[in-house]
C-alpha cells in the first residue's frame, strides 16, 4: 500500500520535485563561481580572513533555499488534494486514515530530506577543498538552522493547506512563519550552535498537526 | 482520535511557545524606554568625577557634586581626553598638574580598552592567523598561514589548504620547551594588520597555564607567564597600545581583573570589585596621569579611579532603575508570567533566554484562566473533555490564552 502512496505522492510533486533540484543546483553553482571569483580577486588568504574573522558566509545564498524548496513540495502534494476535495477519497481507503496521510506526509519529507542531502553534501566538499575542518563544522552547524527552518515550513504549510477554515489556516500560517523568522536571523556564523536542540524538538511539534486538519477535513467541518 | 489529540495538544504548545517570544518582543518593541547612559570622567583640573548623561536631548555634565557644566566647560575639565577639540580651538593648557602637555605625549598615553558582554562571548572558528612582530616593513600584512593549537600546533597554509609540516614542527617544538601543555583552552590576540604593531597570541594550555606566543622574524617567540596558582581565566582582550604598559586585560573565572604588564608579565590586580562578564560592562581608560576603570550594567554604574601605579584615588556608585523597575517592565511582569527572548546582550549567541515574573506573574495567569473559563461557559463547552487547555493556561498564562483561542477544539467551527 505505502508503494502505491508513494507513486500517486510522486505524480503529483515529480515536475516541482525536478524545478527544486535545478534551484538547488543552480544556488550551488553560484556558490562555487563566487567563491572561485572572490578567490582569483582578492588572495586565498584573505578570503580565509574573512570567511574565519569576519564571518563571511560564502554559502548565504542558502539561507532561504531550503525553504523554498519544501513549501513548493508541500503545496504541490497537498493543494490538488484539497482542490475538489481529492483528498477525501484517499481517506475512504480501507487504509486507517491516520496511517494514510502520515504516508503522503512521509513522501514529501523525505524527497525534502534527500534535497537537503544532496545540497549538504555538495557545500560539504566545496568547503572542505577550499577550508580547514573548522570551517567546515562551522558551515554546517550554521546551515543547521536553515534546514530545520524548511522542514517546520513544510509541516506547517501541508497543516495549513489541509485545515478547511481559512481562520485557522491564516493562523496556521501566521505561527509557523512565526517559528520559520526566529531560525532566519542573520548574523554570524555558528549563532544558534546552543539552541537547536530546544528549536528542533519544538519543530517536531508540529509533526502531527496535519491529523487535526485532516479530520477536520475529512469531517466537513465548515 | 488519539493522535489527532496529540497533534493538537503539540500545536498547542508550539503556538503558546512562539507568543511567548513574539508577544513580548513587540510588547517591548511599543513600549521599551529610553534610559539616559551614564558615564564618568576623572578631571585632571578639578580631581573630581564628572557625570555625563545622555538623555534623548542632549547630554548634561554634571560633576559628583551636582555643579553642571555645559560641553566647552567639560572639556576644558577634561583636556587629555578632547586634546583635540582644545587643540583645533587652540585652547589646550600649556601645562597640566605643573606638567608640561605635549599633544604627542597626550595621544600616546590615551588609552581604551573594553569588554561588553556580547563581544567577549561570540562564536569563533578556532584558527588565527600569525602575524610577523618584526617584519621591517612599515605595515603589517595578513600571513598565508592560519594556526590551530590541539594535540600540537599546525599551521595551514591557505593557498593549497594543507599543513606546513615544517613551521607546525617549529612551533610545537618551541612550545614544548617553554613547558607548553596541549591542547590549548583559550587562544586570545587582535588578528587584524589595522594596529601598529603586533604582539601575537596570549595561550591557556590544558593545565590552565598562561603563555605568550608570537612570531619574531619567522622564528617562534614562547614565554611562560607566571600567574597566581587559583587563577582561572574566562576571558582575555588582548590590544596593543604604544604605550607599551599592558598586553592586555584578563577577567577570571571568579570575576577579578587583571592587567598583563609588560615588565616581566607581571600581572596586575585591578582594585575594583569582582563583577559579572555576562551581565557587565567593563571599560577601562588612561591618560597621561589616571585610569578610570568603570562597571556599567543595566541599572548600575561602578567607577573607580586609579593614580598610573594603580592605587585608588577617587571612586562612584550610582544605581537607577532598570526598564524592568519601571511601569512598562512592571506591567509586563504582571501580564506575562515569563518572557523568553531569542536574544540577549549578555551573549552573541542565540539562545532561550527566559525571563521570570515571580509572583507577579500570578495575576496574568489568574486573569487568563477566568478569561478562558467565562468563554467556555458563554459557548457551553465541557471544561472536563478541556483539562490539558486548562493546564496549560495555568502554565503559560496569556500565551497558553492566546493559543488556546486561536487553535479551538477538534471539532469547533471557529
Amino acid at each position: 500500500m505505502y508503494k502505491s502512496v508513494v507513486y500517486k505522492e510522486w505524480l503529483k510533486i515529480r515536475w516541482a520535485y525536478a524545478a527544486m533540484i535545478l534551484i538547488s543546483v543552480l544556488a550551488l553553482g553560484n556558490t562555487i563561481l563566487n567563491l572561485k571569483s572572490v578567490v582569483r580577486f582578492h588572495s586565498p588568504v584573505a578570503v580565509w580572513s574573512a570567511v574565519i574573522l569576519q564571518s563571511y558566509l560564502f554559502y548565504d545564498i542558502f539561507r532561504f533555499v531550503p525553504l523554498l524548496v519544501a513549501l513548493v513540495i508541500a503545496a504541490s502534494q497537498f493543494v490538488p488534494e484539497v482542490h475538489s476535495s481529492r483528498l477525501k477519497l484517499s481517506l475512504h481507503l480501507p487504509v486507517r486514515e491516520n496511517t494514510i496521510v502520515m504516508q503522503m506526509l512521509s513522501v514529501g519529507l523525505i524527497g525534502v530530506a534527500l534535497i537537503y542531502a544532496f545540497i549538504g553534501l555538495a557545500l560539504s566538499i566545496i568547503t572542505a577543498v577550499n577550508f580547514p575542518t573548522e570551517v567546515l563544522t562551522s558551515m554546517l552547524l550554521t546551515i543547521a538552522p536553515w534546514f530545520l527552518a524548511g522542514v517546520v515550513g513544510y509541516l506547517a504549510l501541508a497543516t495549513a493547506i489541509v485545515e478547511p477554515r481559512w481562520i485557522r489556516r491564516v493562523i496556521l500560517v501566521i505561527v509557523g512563519y512565526g517559528f520559520v523568522d526566529t531560525l532566519l536571523v542573520l548574523g554570524t556564523f555558528k549563532m544558534y550552535e546552543r539552541v537547536l536542540p530546544q528549536l528542533t524538538m519544538l519543530g517536531s511539534f508540529f509533526t502531527l498537526g496535519i491529523l487535526l486538519s485532516a479530520y477536520r477535513f475529512r469531517r466537513g467541518v465548515r | 482520535m488519539n493522535l489527532i489529540k496529540i497533534g493538537r495538544a503539540l500545536l498547542l504548545l508550539v503556538i503558546a511557545a512562539v507568543a511567548a517570544i513574539v508577544v513580548p518582543y513587540y510588547y517591548w518593541l511599543a513600549f521599551d524606554v529610553r534610559i539616559p547612559i551614564t558615564g564618568a570622567r576623572y578631571s585632571p583640573v578639578t580631581d573630581k568625577l564628572i557625570l555625563t548623561r545622555a538623555t534623548e536631548k542632549e547630554t548634561k555634565y554634571v560633576d559628583v557634586d551636582g555643579k553642571s557644566y555645559t560641553r566647552d566647560e567639560f572639556e576644558r575639565l577634561t583636556p587629555l581626553l578632547n586634546y583635540r577639540q582644545l587643540a583645533m580651538a587652540g585652547t589646550m593648557p600649556e601645562t597640566l598638574r605643573g606638567v608640561p602637555i605635549d599633544v604627542k605625549e597626550v595621544a600616546l598615553n590615551n588609552l581604551l580598552v573594553r569588554g561588553v558582554p556580547e563581544y567577549l562571548d561570540v562564536p569563533q572558528i578556532p584558527l588565527f592567523p600569525m602575524l610577523e612582530s618584526q617584519s621591517g616593513r612599515a605595515k603589517l600584512e595578513m600571513p598565508d598561514e592560519f594556526f590551530r593549537i590541539g594535540q600540537r600546533m599546525e599551521f595551514l597554509d591557505a593557498k593549497t589548504n594543507r599543513v606546513n609540516e615544517e613551521r607546525s614542527v617549529l612551533f610545537t617544538q618551541a612550545l614544548q620547551e617553554t613547558g607548553f601543555a596541549f591542547p590549548a583552552k583559550h587562544i586570545d590576540g587582535n588578528p587584524t594588520t589595522r594596529k601598529a604593531f603586533d604582539e601575537g597570541y596570549f595561550v591557556v594550555d590544558a593545565a590552565d597555564h598562561l603563555f605568550h606566543i608570537k612570531q619574531v622574524k619567522g622564528r617562534p617567540y614562547c614565554a611562560s607567564i607566571k600567574t597566581p596558582d587559583d587563577l582561572r581565566i574566562r576571558y582575555m582582550i588582548i590590544q596593543e597600545f604604544a604605550l607599551r604598559e599592558f598586553y592586555g586585560i584578563i577577567i577570571a573565572e571568579d570575576g577579578r581583573v587583571y592587567l598583563i604588564s609588560y615588565s616581566g608579565y607581571k600581572l596586575i590586580a585591578l582594585p575594583i570589585p569582582a563583577y559579572d562578564p555576562s551581565t557587565t560592562t567593563l571599560m577601562v581608560q588612561g591618560d597621561f596621569f589616571f585610569r578610570t576603570i568603570s562597571l556599567t550594567s543595566p541599572g548600575n554604574l561602578n567607577v573607580t579611579v586609579t593614580d598610573r601605579n594603580y592605587n585608588v584615588v577617587d571612586s562612584y556608585k550610582e544605581s537607577w532603575p532598570t526598564k524592568f523597575e519601571r511601569p512598562p517592565g512592571i506591567i509586563a511582569s504582571y501580564l506575562f508570567p515569563f518572557t523568553v527572548s531569542l536574544s540577549d546582550w549578555s551573549s552573541s549567541f542565540l539562545n532561550l533566554y527566559v525571563r521570570c515574573s515571580h509572583w507577579a506573574g500570578l495575576v496574568g495567569i489568574a486573569l487568563s484562566l477566568v478569561i478562558i473559563l467565562t468563554i467556555w461557559f458563554v459557548r457551553k463547552k465541557k471544561i472536563a473533555t478541556r483539562w490539558f487547555d486548562l493546564l496549560v493556561v495555568a502554565g503559560t498564562g496569556v500565551f497558553g490564552l492566546i493559543a488556546v483561542l486561536l487553535i479551538g477544539g477538534v471539532d469547533d467551527s471557529v
